[in-house]
């Protein structure tokens, strides 16, 4: 769960910070104390501390003083905008730069792309609606 | 017991120059150090760098040739301190004839602080009996003993001198979990001595690097791991971007090379590294192994042309 790409507050931060964009986290949770995460990623306290601070800092969580952290309103706006110009910078320009080395045409990773984007949008939505016609299939016996 | 709390005195520890001499050989040579209060702290150092020494000092079990260590701002060897001190070493009381409930009951009567349901809940996690004689433990057992003496001792200032070296990975681990909920409920100072840096890296606050019996490096984890970077690609982009930093570690693979800096901005230094160049983290065991060889072979060269030395 922690590994040696950042220094691991940023790690903590990271991990809340997709569980917001997921949805998992939304605007009023409570997010898992400083302690939690520590003894979670056996990490020190201090350490969690520093990166859910930065999440605070930011805007994206509240304290309530005695109760705990929670998510606060617009934060998985705020997280898709600033991590939109990171996405084609961290993502799209070393696939380009990729694509380019291996002769890849840029058509062919185009299309890929459309195809994995459709799958990840009907595997998104299966759960509420689309569950109910998938476990009918499966019912049928 | 009496209304006594130990637990919340001010444990931040303040070292002035210590020295200890052996005959001719100096085991500390000078060592000027400030611990930050309730902080886990890794005590790090090669074999012989000083560290059990450093310890048992703090600890009230050896006195210093010179220098001077506080705990509090009071001497260490106040008897009110000692009692705030607790240190267990690798393979202590391997003669011990009675059982670990005796021990724990000796322990309690000196440290107010002694949770004997703490102590319990240790010996089930490691699969302890109370009833055991210290003397019939394995290595491993009276490792894991004497640590959870320790921890159950809830000392002000508890130290761990690489007391969890014979214990097995999945006592350790379970150990650090233990730790860690009980450190954030009763915060105290934890000092861990060990040169197996990777097990323990990521629940230490603050480090400290002792070599030759000297402070090589003290710090915030976070901060020297933040601070610090490995460096990957063909040698004159490598070449350029790291000129006037702080190079802990350099080698070279035919074209490419890959070099380890400490103290710079690394979110800069991603930004100027740009594609082709590859920026990794460097863990704390890296550091430690890059800091103390870059010492050694410093030293080396200090020694061999001293008029490069002050650069």
């Amino acid at each position: 769960m922690i590994d040696d790409s950042q220094p691991i507050y940023l790690q903590v931060a990271a991990q809340i910070e997709e569980q917001i964009l997921s949805g998992d986290l939304a605007p009023g949770d409570q997010v898992m104390s400083t302690t939690d995460w520590a003894t979670f990623l056996r990490i020190n306290p201090a350490t969690a501390a520093k990166g859910i601070n930065m999440l605070v800092a930011d805007g994206l969580l509240h304290k309530r003083r005695g109760v705990g952290m929670f998510v606060s309103d617009g934060a998985r706006t705020t997280l898709r905008h600033r991590r939109h110009d990171a996405f084609f910078v961290d993502h799209v320009d070393p696939l380009a730069t990729e694509a380019s080395l291996l002769g890849i045409p840029i058509d062919d990773v185009v299309a890929r792309l459309r195809a994995t984007a459709a799958a990840a949008t009907n595997g998104a939505t299966h759960n509420p609606e689309s569950t109910a016609s998938t476990s009918s299939v499966t019912e049928s016996e | 017991m009496t209304s006594t709390d130990s637990a919340h005195i001010d444990t931040s520890i303040e070292v002035t120059d210590l020295h200890l001499q052996y005959g001719s050989t100096a085991a500390l040579a000078g060592i000027d150090l400030q611990l930050r209060p309730d902080r886990i702290i890794g005590l790090l150092g090669r074999n012989g760098a000083g560290k059990t020494t450093l310890l048992s000092i703090l600890a009230g079990h050896r006195r210093a040739t010179s220098g001077a260590v506080r705990i509090g701002g009071l001497d260490v060897w106040e008897t009110e301190r000692m009692r705030d001190v607790f240190l267990i070493g690798e393979g202590e009381a391997a003669s011990d004839s009675g059982r670990l409930r005796d021990r724990a009951r000796f322990v309690a009567t000196l440290r107010p602080n002694f949770d004997r349901a703490l102590f319990d809940t240790m010996l089930t996690m490691f699969e302890l009996d109370s009833r055991t004689r210290v003397s019939k433990l394995s290595r491993g057992q009276r490792a894991a003993a004497g640590v959870a003496l320790a921890l159950a001792s809830r000392s002000p200032i508890t130290i761990l001198d690489e007391a969890h070296i014979g214990m097995d990975a999945q006592n350790r681990y379970a150990l650090w979990d233990l730790m860690l909920a009980d450190y954030a409920a009763h915060p105290r100072t934890i000092i861990i001595s060990t040169h197996h840096v990777d097990e323990v890296a990521n629940v230490l606050e603050d480090v400290v690097i002792l070599e030759a019996g000297t402070v090589l490096r003290h710090a915030i984890v976070d901060d020297l791991v933040g601070s610090a970077a490995t460096i990957t690609g063909p040698t004159s982009r490598v070449d350029e971007l790291v000129e006037g930093m702080h190079v802990v570690a350099d080698r070279s693979l035919g074209a490419t090379r890959e070099v380890t800096v400490t103290d710079v901005d690394t979110a800069a230094l991603r930004t100027r590294a740009g594609s082709g160049v590859r920026i990794d983290t460097a863990g704390l065991q890296d550091l430690f192994v890059h800091l103390t060889t870059a010492a050694r072979q410093g030293d080396a060269a200090a020694q061999t042309a001293p008029q490069e030395a002050s650069a």
